[in-house]
């Protein structure tokens, strides 16, 4: 199935990419779905998305089809699903 | 609560007349007070548009002299300051927009040590600063003291905004619990993204201020991408076990 990663902050810059559509399996998890991505760009940007245990960091905000999601508790993915990652951005 | 004088009513005549607010409203404005921090290309523009607005009080708070590379975005600074306290350039440029304007300004960054008597002063805080350190200090404090936090930010083309109302919506170490490693002091900045954020926050906090209406971004992050034009809104989240705010 696919799905669809908009990408937005510091991992836009590094992954030189808006959006982002990849192939997973169906049985695929937010998890894996974003190791999947990650897997495609440089170390930097597993860094920016993963901590040290490899979960994806709390100040990344993620959201599916626009929806905040719980990221312990996340729901499984669909195919066609819009996948959001919002790094947190301190700017001005 | 003071009135308008004559010279306030007819500054402000062509704002007054949108809806909700009127003389009402500007005369709340008035009298209130903003702090704002810092005075780059996200706070200078946040300042320059509570001033234009007839807002009675800024405190600023800013360190550092004038750089080169400030000036494609600090639209409180001109080429003739480089090298002097931004502080300074800021307090002139904002009093040549209102002198009526009343200024308390510290040429120095928000920090634990300031940030409680900084805070203190003011009826709602404009967050600009570009370390997460001042921001989550910022946010300690106006939840400890139960004050309106308005905190914009910007990276590249995009964007991002949220009205905290302490007790009511999710704080911004709810947000982000703990100060993102991956975020770094050099970022690039185009100051038209920076003074969208900017324009946006003053929104917010002129409707908290006046009550002309009710702030569209409590408790929603709204964040946008000028590359494509894009604007979303999303809801923040209240963490219950959040250190800052749970027992708020």
């Amino acid at each position: 199935m696919s799905v669809t990663l908009n990408l937005f902050g510091q991992l836009r810059h590094i992954a030189d990419a808006d959006e982002v559509s990849i192939d997973v399996a169906t049985d695929s998890t937010l998890l894996s779905t974003l190791k999947a991505l990650a897997g495609n760009y440089d170390d930097s940007f597993s860094t920016m998305l993963f901590d040290e245990s490899g979960a994806v960091r709390p100040t990344m905000m993620v959201l599916i089809n626009e929806t905040t999601i719980d990221k312990a508790n996340p729901p499984s993915i669909q195919d066609g699903d819009q996948i959001t990652l919002l790094s947190a951005i301190a700017g001005g | 609560m003071i009135p308008l004088n004559d010279e306030e009513k007819a500054t402000y005549e062509w704002q007054m007349w949108a809806r909700g607010f009127g003389e009402t409203g500007q005369e709340k404005l008035k009298n209130s007070s903003a702090l704002v921090s810092r005075l780059g290309g996200l706070g200078g523009p946040v300042a320059q548009e509570l001033a234009a607005a007839g807002i009675g009080k800024l405190i600023l708070a800013h360190g550092g002299n004038l750089k080169h590379s400030d000036l494609n975005r600090q639209i409180l600074m001109k080429y003739d300051g480089l090298g002097t306290p931004r502080i300074d350039q800021a307090v002139e440029h904002l009093l040549a927009i209102n002198p009526r304007l009343e200024i308390v300004a510290i040429g120095e960054n928000i920090s634990e040590d300031n940030v409680d008597a900084l805070v203190e002063q003011a009826d709602i805080v404009f967050d600009c600063a570009p370390l997460f350190e001042e921001r989550f200090a910022m946010n300690r404090a106006c939840v400890e003291q139960r004050k309106p936090l308005i905190d914009a930010a910007m990276f590249s083309l995009e964007g991002q905004v949220t009205t905290i109302i302490p007790g009511e919506t999710a704080c911004l170490q709810c947000i982000y619990p703990e100060v993102p490693t991956s975020w770094q002091r050099e970022f690039p900045v185009f100051g038209a993204v920076s003074a969208t954020a900017a324009c946006i926050a003053v929104m917010e906090g002129i409707k908290l201020l006046s009550g002309m209406a009710e702030p569209s971004l409590k408790g929603k992050m709204l964040y946008y991408d000028l590359r494509g034009m894009a604007f979303h809104k999303v809801n923040t989240q209240r963490n219950p076990e959040c250190p800052i705010c749970k027992d708020c």
